[in-house]
């Protein structure tokens, strides 16, 4: 094969140096280099290998990757009893969270005066439900009927809002969160437009209905907040507003 | 296979960093993006191959970092950005004065193209990859390879290339 004088792509550089090219690839590059007088750009790698992992090293990495891992299993699973309690306590007390909900905000929150003043004028947070079709997806209303394994897709308008919060109880009073995805503080929002969440996910087989709320605040709080309001909790403050979707579970 | 995650983020870390860094060209995204690779990693780990651990960590990074590129909603920084920016989002249908932008990316997170065709495209029109080695990385021919390139670029036509 007659010698090449291009440039060597980074990702065949990368896997050559990580030693996961074949015994024929692995030649060709070695003399790819050679010819061109590249050697050098192996040298980098090396050092920004060691510049990487002196400032992101493998005991703080790896526990965050651990516990995302941990996060998307649970969520996968669909089995999050957050606050650990029982089927029928969870019900009443998911009932309950909803009218607290509603008697502070209402179905679709509206912003008090101070918030509106740091919000975008005239758009109020809300959540979009998606659902997976065979030509793309569709917009889901209020009250729309949905069955197990349908994908589903969260996506949010936070109007202005710094800080929310996605989670969804269903009839068996199984919460999920779904932004953040495991408990901790409510996640920093995209100001504009309309933001998709980096997961779908399908329907499980819980029946009834599945209730979704998206929590903002312009200060930081916890998905605890929400979670307890969701149950048995304290309703939300004041200084958050609720908007929610109830979809309805078909039986098969 | 069994995962070591510190041991294989010891010895392939940096390099999914670096990919995520090329794709989104945010430190932090970059960051963030890299930790979900190793997650992916995990949750696919029966699909990890011991002889080219590289190759699935680079092809797993730019999943999700084009995934990450589709609901993001920033103006490129250059010309490959760009082009990033629409191989991200290719998929959806046309029409655009009659969607919002959320909506349209939303479609195309669904669309049936084959994932694998968006990895063609970075690694032929971004990494500068030939046919042949695209083909040699994604295991296609060359002329499956050039027959996606060519679905591609009807679509979008802003696209140049030997494909």
């Amino acid at each position: 094969m007659a010698t090449r004088y291009d440039k060597i792509p980074d990702w065949l550089l990368e896997r050559f140096a990580a030693g996961d090219l074949s015994e024929r690839q692995a030649k060709e590059t070695r003399e790819r280099l050679a010819a061109q007088g590249e050697e050098p750009r192996l040298a980098a790698l090396a050092a920004s290998n060691a510049e990487i992992l002196a400032a992101l090293p493998p005991e703080r990495v790896v526990p965050e990757i651990e516990r995302r891992a941990a996060a998307r299993a649970r969520k996968a699973s669909r089995a999050v009893p957050l606050l650990g309690l029982s089927a029928v306590a969870t019900c009443t007390a998911g009932l309950l969270a909803i009218l607290a909900l509603r008697v502070h905000h209402g179905t679709v929150a509206m912003p008090s005066p101070a918030q509106e003043s740091i919000g975008i004028r005239g758009l109020a947070p809300s959540l979009r439900v998606h659902r997976k079709t065979k030509a793309g997806s569709e917009l889901l209303a209020p009250r729309a009927r949905v069955r197990k394994g349908d994908t589903l897709q969260l996506g949010y308008v936070a109007a202005g809002r710094r800080f929310g919060v996605i989670a969804s109880i269903d009839a068996r009073g199984t919460v999920t969160l779904h932004l953040p995805e495991s408990p901790g503080p409510a996640a920093g929002l995209e100001p504009n437009g309309e933001r998709a969440l980096a997961h779908a996910f399908e329907l499980d087989d819980a029946p009834g209905f599945e209730r979704f709320v998206f929590v903002t605040g312009d200060a930081p709080f916890h998905t605890a907040d929400v979670a307890a309001a969701l149950t048995s909790g304290p309703p939300l403050s004041d200084s958050l507003s609720a908007f929610e979707i109830i979809l309805k579970k078909e039986t098969p | 296979m069994a995962v070591d995650i510190e041991s294989l983020y010891r010895s392939h870390g940096p390099m999914v960093l670096r990919r995520c860094r090329r794709l989104l060209r945010e430190e932090a995204k970059a960051v963030d993006a890299m930790h979900d690779v190793f997650v992916e990693i995990l949750r696919r780990k029966d699909s990890l191959r011991a002889d080219s651990p590289a190759g699935l960590l680079l092809t797993t990074a730019t999943h999700v970092c084009l995934n990450r590129l589709r609901s993001a909603h920033r103006e490129p920084v250059d010309q490959d950005d760009e082009l990033l920016m629409q191989i991200a989002g290719f998929g959806g249908e046309g029409d655009a004065e009659s969607r919002s932008l959320a909506r349209r990316i939303l479609d195309r997170i669904f669309a049936a193209e084959p994932e694998s065709t968006r990895l063609i495209s970075v690694l032929h029109y971004l990494d500068r990859l030939t046919l042949e080695e695209v083909a040699s990385e994604v295991g296609m021919s060359v002329s499956g390879v050039r027959k996606r390139l060519r679905v591609l670029k009807e679509r979008l036509p802003a696209l140049k290339g030997e494909a």
